[in-house]
């Protein structure tokens, strides 16, 4: 093996959560380990003229217990490919402009290679495609409302 | 002016771990390091001396290479597991990811524990061997040329090993010069490495002398000694070998078995635990990602496809999975080598990869063969033929190409092998029948013919056996099958 695997604890700080667990909340907490599936196309630079502008690209992600969609940001794109074991620490699950829930590092994450290959996964479920309701009780929780019910994700289609 | 940073060990950008971090494996060097910054003689009783020495030994420039080398000799004098814990920390380290001059510097500290015999250089030559090609390799060329008489006495399997890999090598043909490495140009060590690439004929000459010098170590290699001087048989020196040295003694190295340790290096450790991964862990139906992983990694690079036959062959031989891991529902054997076979693109690495499937089939003796050498070509057959009979009838078809071609002198030897692997295969319960072949309508029907006259050729009696009916009624009942279907 190249690297280090995927179970070596770690992160800066706060413990390692899987992808099943993740809810959206707009803080930078989430640290978890996952395999990156597939790349789509890139995004180019957009946003306001007087921050840098970076490129992005949205990766399927994927643990042994759900995927998600993650956003590569700037270096990050040319960093990852598929079939890379990706650690986050920090890192942030929230809604990023037209209401797609991403996961994503975030301004205070931080995406490390720890390995390759060597890790299962699952396709679903999606966490970024469930349908997420506010808690009428707390309204800053987000609850499951609808699961996905796709095998697979909508953006990233299948192999065939 | 604040003191310069450690050099680094391995290449990594913002998205590796740094080597301040305890995921990195570049860690514990560094570590080691900082605390025996300055080595000297007084170094000696630390505990982090292995380390700190194998990271100066990785970085340091030339001029202070002797220092190093009385260290390290002092060292392994006075203390048992010294170099061993020497050896292991180098092989610790992720290779691939290794900067040009630690790459260089490794080779150095390889060939010094070659010469002082020191424990634990042969599983460091060993896994430098499994890894080339890669820059700078041709020192491993010396390294064995110079211990060689040593090697042979000593440590037969590594010189053997070594052998089968430089002829692997010659026989994928991947002598296109490796680029330099430019990050790297200051240090005159780095500067002189060569290539095997750029040194093909010492590559040929090391092989011929050692198979010439030491000819019962090379036949530990087994069958696939003959193999690999058959591929390179239109290069004069191997001609020239095959002639001289192979002919007399062709039969009885083919009747030795070739052992896992040496198919394995012919495929790098990362193939290795890729591979390994997906035959114990990935469960059917969910390996199209990883396959397309390994095949972006490993074989659409220059020279990857030639590896097929390699990977088919330790596959075969390398790797035999206990009944609990074949019933775990993780995908087979078989059909990862199926789906390496359907990844070849050129004609000749496909027929090298078929033969690599089937060769223990030519040389099959019951009783003295292993059965899971031969288990997945029989089950890639019988488990292709309903969905996927262009693969069942292609194999059977290159099976029949090789019984009457291969050796033509020594044909009807080769066909009584294959024989007693079809038997066997059902002996041992890996197909109950050969009537899954013989009475199957979707194969093409000269081949079937060709396989019930080929099982019933010699002995019928043995046919009657493997293929659980006399041949008579086998035949009749795929006539009438036949007229069935016609009429």
């Amino acid at each position: 093996m190249a690297h280090r695997g995927p179970d070596t604890p770690g992160g800066s700080c706060g413990r390692m959560v899987q992808l099943k667990d993740l809810v959206p909340a707009a803080t930078n907490n989430v640290n978890t380990t996952f395999i990156v599936l597939d790349k789509a196309a890139r995004a180019p630079p957009h946003g306001r003229a007087d921050v840098a502008r970076e490129e992005t690209c949205l990766a399927l992600v994927a643990d042994q217990t759900a995927a998600a969609h993650f956003l590569l940001w700037g270096a990050e794109c040319d960093a990852f490919e598929p079939g890379d074991i990706v650690r986050l620490t920090d890192g942030i699950f929230s809604y990023h402009r037209a209401n797609s829930l991403v996961l994503r590092a975030g301004r205070r994450g931080r995406t490390e290679k720890v390995g390759e290959f060597t890790m299962l996964f699952v396709e679903a479920p999606n966490m970024s495609e469930v349908k997420w309701a506010r808690y009428p009780g707390d309204p800053k929780r987000m609850v499951p409302e609808e699961a996905a019910g796709s095998p697979h994700s909508q953006v990233f289609k299948p192999l065939q | 002016m604040p003191p310069p940073p450690p050099p680094r060990l391995l290449a990594g950008g913002d998205h590796h771990p740094s080597p301040t971090s305890a995921t990195s494996p570049e860690h514990p060097f560094l570590a080691a390091h900082l605390l025996l910054p300055t080595l000297s003689p007084t170094s000696l009783s630390s505990p982090h001396l292995p380390l700190a020495l194998a990271f100066s030994f990785l970085t340091d420039p030339p001029s202070r290479r002797r220092l190093l080398l009385v260290l390290l000799h002092a060292a392994g004098g006075r203390y048992g597991t010294f170099y061993h814990a020497f050896a292991s920390s180098l092989l610790s380290l992720p290779f691939p990811l290794l900067l040009p001059h630690p790459r260089t510097r490794l080779l150095l500290a390889a060939s010094e524990l070659a010469r002082a015999a020191a424990p634990g250089f042969v599983p460091l030559l060993v896994s430098l061997l499994r890894r080339i090609p890669f820059p700078g390799d041709a020192r491993l060329v010396d390294i064995l040329h110079e211990q060689c008489s040593f090697l042979a006495d000593e440590e037969p399997q590594l010189l053997a090993s070594a052998v089968f890999a430089f002829l692997r090598l010659l026989a994928r043909n991947r002598l296109s010069p490796v680029s330099q490495s430019v990050e790297c140009r200051d240090c005159e060590e780095c500067e002189n490495a060569k290539n095997v690439g750029e040194c093909r004929e010492m590559l040929v000459s090391f092989c011929v002398s050692v198979l010439r010098d030491h000819a019962q170590v090379c036949s530990l290699i087994g069958r696939d000694l003959v193999r690999c001087i058959h591929e390179l048989v239109l290069v004069p020196e191997f001609q020239e070998v095959w002639r001289e040295l192979m002919l007399s003694r062709v039969v009885d190295i083919c009747r030795i078995g070739t052992p896992g340790w040496c198919t394995s290096v012919a495929v790098t450790p990362e193939m290795e635990t890729q591979l390994l991964f997906m035959m114990n862990n990935v469960r059917w139906g969910n390996q199209k990602r990883y396959q397309l992983w390994f095949a972006r990694r490993h074989l659409m690079v220059p020279g990857g496809e030639e590896r097929i036959p390699d990977i088919v062959r330790f596959i075969c031989c390398g790797y035999h999975p206990t009944n609990e891991v074949m019933q775990s529902g993780v995908i087979a054997r078989w059909a990862v080598i199926g789906w390496l076979l359907t990844s070849c693109s050129k004609c000749y690495v496909q027929s090298n990869a078929k033969l690599a499937l089937f060769y223990d089939w030519l040389f099959f003796e019951e009783g003295k063969g292993n059965v899971m050498n031969i288990e997945p070509a029989m089950l890639l057959m019988v488990n292709s033929v309903s969905q996927y009979t262009d693969i069942t009838n292609m194999l059977l078809e290159f099976l029949f190409l090789l019984v009457e071609n291969y050796d033509v002198r020594r044909k009807e030897a080769i066909a009584e092998c294959v024989r007693s692997a079809f038997g066997v295969l059902v002996k041992k319960g890996v197909i109950p029948t050969l009537e899954i072949l013989t009475c199957c309508e979707k194969l093409s029907p000269m081949l079937r013919q060709k396989l019930v006259a080929f099982l019933s050729s010699s002995s019928p009696e043995e046919t009657e056996k493997t293929c659980g009916q006399p041949i008579d009624e086998a035949s009749n009942a795929m006539e009438l099958k036949n007229r069935v279907c016609s009429n």
